[in-house]
């Protein structure tokens, strides 16, 4: 016989990733009785497998100006949750090799980030080699640095939700992956699984890659794409890497260093999109590898230590949706589509969801992600997304 | 010392351990159950940074250059994983079916660990070595390490880094036999700690001698212990049951040994420590002693299970077999999936006389499916294993018995309660010491850390050890964090060694702490490459 477990509560949120974790953190502040259900380990998915990098800049206002908030959310957690984000502010570098790119770079600074007030600074490749000896300058025309941008620790700020929303007694079920949505009446009804079944008013679909998957069983279609994404690490060497990521704006490759040495990176191999099983392939390993090689030649010496994969999930327009139709299902909210760049909006997207989901705010920040831009062609196209 | 002011580094080679608490104050902020939640840390965390960054890694200039590599493609039809006796005598067997073999070791020579204690145990392991270089050739390859498996190649690379192998085969044979791990006991850090192997080869150099103290007397220990005296060392035989693990106290004559003891406490005196030790003697009784010795020697095994859980074998607990191994199905797949199978130590620590018995069953089931032998001679073959493993020990055969997949895919498997301390720590004698006792050598992690983070986790206030009545059920309920937590929040096998040292004992000891079974804590991903690989190599090779 297979026991069920039956929990009732004011919310559930779908998803144990960041963005629910901080949906459901800013609920329960507010008294709100809420269920964390995660199909794997909380903060299993792409929040922990992520490079653990922030940026503001991204390529139009409205995901940059969302950016900058969503930092100073980062800032805030600081002092509010238990563990330490270990926030460090080293910057992007990004590296153009050729004039063109660099140029359309500058008319986004000009045209974006200078008037948000947080531009760029441009470097040409003399200066790079002299800041950046490791770095093979002669490939570069020149490049930027975003000295807004930085570095966290990932699985702190994870633990720091878990930890909170335990305190305040949150239901929290690991490993119960939910197999349906329950709407009665175009209205839901809560969430069942495996042995599970949490009934609430209200469903918060936090789930990622698999929030397509999800919405689908209460009847919604969401355009949320899974690509899957290769990441790799290696042995910890001295620090060196001052820049929090360095960019190779032409084969899309990235790296940085963790606070505790390891050289962390990967490249864009143009994966098709689909829910691969998270492995990873030799094709982009070696793409990687040779990426590496050009342009930090004494990457060579580096052992690598261990790799592993990920899912962007992409929109059509490569950013993120949040909030609700009126044709879906009363009760039914989604944030989720974050095209890569989940993590850092993740506390700022728990606080709005959280105001929009009790008060029925929305947030000027929030409007632009509205799912019905998707609906009326209002496409917010996002072109700066990184590997 | 702290995760995040470790230098990463216990290196084995030249036996030296963590440098001491040199940084004093820091050192305890530094720990990886500590720094994250502490409000100093976090006060002061612009300057902390500064000293996070990195510190005391090695500078990348002084690691050596790749040569450039080339890419070979092995093609075979059973790969084997593993030099030692099983991977030999499988090879052996298999090719002598008229299998094409590939046969894969990371050391320079093959033979695995028995060779170099080929007078001790009766095998002429040498020989089984040269056999199979006549009759394999070129795809006998000694000297590289098998990485694992990408979803389009498996992969491996020479030593050098000189070249990067690519291998095709229908059927992997899994023979990675054991690993020696390191003793977890208070003041662990502090000793010069050897594994048997490494001490035995630095022995027979003559690049140690003196009086080290060997802990472990199984089979294996007892034979590292007896080449060392061969070798004109004085070793000291210690290990906290009260008879040897052999079966036979006859084994140790001639030794001088110390059994039944828990180490307590450490103190290093110039090139020298001393270890003291408790050994119990009834309900809260405990005699006390010491003894001194200028190098630890662990020789306690866990079988090696990281390919075997990167292939996605299930792993169990046995106590019998040593720590976590492959459920077993006889005569299919060893370990339940269709073309992986396991021979030797790697499914679990079984008297070494039956390893070329098992090797043979285990080649004749692969025959078997190529339609080379008949079916009813692989039963036979399976036969003779069963009689060797009841003459020469049945709970092997029991432990065996018990894992094979669902017992005839009828019956159900509780896996055990880890019932006994494990061979290789000291436990729960000296929990108040758990901060200085270290469990992944690579990060600095304690087994405080990890306490403090299962109790985190779990909310509970305390590790209990006696539930009362009452609180049983509660207890019950409560979810043990899964290792991939542990992991996250501590850095438990996040270094060079990527848990090989660490997982299995860190699993073992927290089911045992907190009542659980092993499998509640399970196991973290092993992930690609089981070996760290330069990036050159990857890079060059063609």
């Amino acid at each position: 016989m297979i026991r069920r477990a039956v929990h009732t509560v004011d919310v559930v949120v779908v998803g144990g990733g960041v963005v629910g974790l901080a949906t459901a953190y800013n609920l329960a502040k507010r008294g709100v009785k809420v269920a964390v259900v995660d199909r794997g380990i909380i903060g299993g998915g792409s929040s922990t497998r992520n490079a653990s990098r922030f940026r503001v800049h991204f390529g139009n206002v409205e995901n940059t100006r969302y950016a900058i908030e969503a930092v100073r959310e980062l800032d805030r957690l600081k002092g509010e949750l238990g563990w330490n984000p270990m926030i460090r502010r080293g910057g992007y570098l990004w590296l153009f090799r050729d004039k063109e790119s660099l140029r359309a770079f500058e008319e986004v600074n000009e045209s974006v980030w200078r008037p948000l007030g947080v531009p760029v600074r441009f470097m040409d490749s003399g200066k790079l080699e002299d800041k950046y000896p490791y770095l093979n300058s002669k490939l570069y025309v020149g490049a930027a640095l975003g000295p807004q941008d930085g570095e966290l620790h990932h699985d702190y700020v994870i633990y720091g939700y878990l930890t909170k929303l335990k305190e305040m007694n949150a239901i929290l079920l690991d490993e119960t992956p939910v197999s349906k949505i329950t709407v009665v009446n175009n209205e839901v009804r809560g969430v069942e699984g495996v042995g599970t079944v949490i009934n609430a008013r209200v469903v918060v679909i936090t789930a990622g890659a698999w929030s397509g998957e999800l919405a689908k069983t209460a009847g919604v279609e969401l355009p949320i794409n899974a690509v899957r994404k290769e990441i790799g690490i290696t042995a910890p060497i001295r620090f060196m890497i001052e820049p929090s990521l360095i960019i190779d704006t032409r084969v899309n490759a990235y790296f940085g260093q963790t606070l505790r040495g390891e050289v962390i990176g990967s490249i864009d191999i143009d994966e098709e999109a689909g829910l691969k099983p998270f492995n990873n392939t030799l094709r982009w390993l070696k793409a990687w590898v040779k990426a590496m090689g050009e342009v930090m030649p004494i990457s060579r010496r580096l052992p690598v230590i261990r790799v592993w994969s990920g899912y962007y999930e992409l929109t059509p327009d490569n950013s993120h949706i949040m909030g609700r139709l009126d044709s879906w299902p009363r009760g039914l909210y989604v944030a989720a589509g974050f095209s890569g760049h989940g993590f850092m909006f993740g506390p700022l997207t728990g606080r709005l969801m959280a105001s929009y989901i009790l008060d029925g705010k929305i947030d000027p920040l929030m409007e632009p992600f509205l799912p019905d831009r998707l609906v009326k062609g209002k496409l917010i196209r996002e072109h700066l997304v990184i590997g | 010392m702290g995760y995040w002011l470790s230098n990463g580094s216990l290196n084995q080679c030249v036996g030296s351990s963590p440098q001491g608490r040199g940084l004093g104050l820091f050192s305890s902020f530094a720990r990886p159950s500590v720094l994250p939640r502490s409000r100093l840390v976090k006060l002061a965390w612009p300057i902390v940074i500064r000293f996070a960054k990195g510190m005391r890694h090695v500078d990348p200039s002084q690691l050596p250059e790749p040569p450039r590599a080339k890419l070979v493609k092995v093609n075979s039809d059973v790969l084997v994983v593993g030099g030692g006796l099983a991977g030999l005598a499988t090879a052996m067997e298999l090719s002598k079916l008229g299998l094409k073999i590939a046969l894969v070791d990371g050391n320079s020579e093959l033979g695995g660990r028995l060779i170099h204690v080929e007078g001790e145990l009766g095998v002429k392991v040498s020989d089984y070595a040269s056999k199979v270089k006549d009759e394999l050739g070129d795809q006998a390859l000694s000297g590289v390490v098998f990485d694992g498996l990408l979803e389009d190649a498996a992969v491996g690379h020479s030593l050098d880094g000189s070249r990067l192998f690519q291998f095709n085969y229908r059927v992997i044979v899994v023979a990675t036999g054991v690993r020696e791990v390191p003793l977890v006991f208070p003041g662990n850090y502090k000793v010069p700690m050897y594994t048997g192997l490494t001490y035995l080869k630095l022995a027979k150099d003559g690049l140690v001698k003196g009086e080290p103290i060997v802990y472990g007397t199984d089979e294996w220990g007892v034979a590292v212990a007896k080449s060392l005296v061969k070798a004109g060392l004085t070793p000291l035989i210690m290990d906290h049951a009260i008879q040897p693990r052999t079966g036979r106290p006859s084994d140790l004559s001639g030794l001088r040994a110390i059994m039944g003891a828990y180490i307590s406490e450490t103190e290093v005196e110039g090139g020298r420590f001393r270890l003291r030790y408790q050994v119990p003697e009834g309900p809260k009784r405990f005699s006390e002693g010491e003894a001194t010795g200028d190098a630890l020697v662990t020789t306690v095994r866990v079988p090696a299970i990281e390919l075997l859980a990167q292939l996605g074998a299930e792993l169990v607990y046995d106590i019998v077999l040593g720590g976590i191994v492959p459920r077993h199905n006889w005569g299919g797949g060893v370990t339940g999936l269709s073309n992986v199978y396991v021979v030797g130590e790697a499914s679990g620590l079984i008297p070494i006389s039956t390893i070329p018995i098992q090797a043979r069953a285990v080649a004749y089931s692969i025959a078997a499916t190529y339609g080379l032998v008949k079916p009813e001679e692989a039963d036979q073959a399976v036969a003779k294993l069963r009689e060797a493993l009841v003459t020469s020990n049945p709970a092997a055969l029991d432990a065996f018995n018990r894992l094979e997949r669902g017992l005839h895919d009828v019956g159900y498997f509780q896996e055990p309660n880890v019932p006994e301390v494990p061979q290789w720590v000291s436990d729960l004698y000296f929990l108040d010491k758990a901060d200085e006792q270290l469990v992944c050598f690579c990060e600095d992690v304690t087994l405080g850390d990890l306490l403090r983070v299962t109790r985190e986790f779990t909310g509970l206030r305390g590790v209990k050890v006696t539930v009362l009545h009452d609180e049983v059920p509660k207890y019950r309920e409560l979810k043990m964090p899964r290792m991939e937590y542990i992991k996250r929040a501590t850095g438990l096998g996040t270094g060079a060694c990527q848990g090989k040292l660490c997982m299995v004992t860190a699993n073992l000891m927290l089911a045992r702490l907190t009542q659980r079974k092993p499998g509640e804590f399970g196991l973290f991903r092993q992930r690609f490459p089981l070996n760290p690989m330069p990036m050159g190599t990857l890079g060059d090779a063609e």
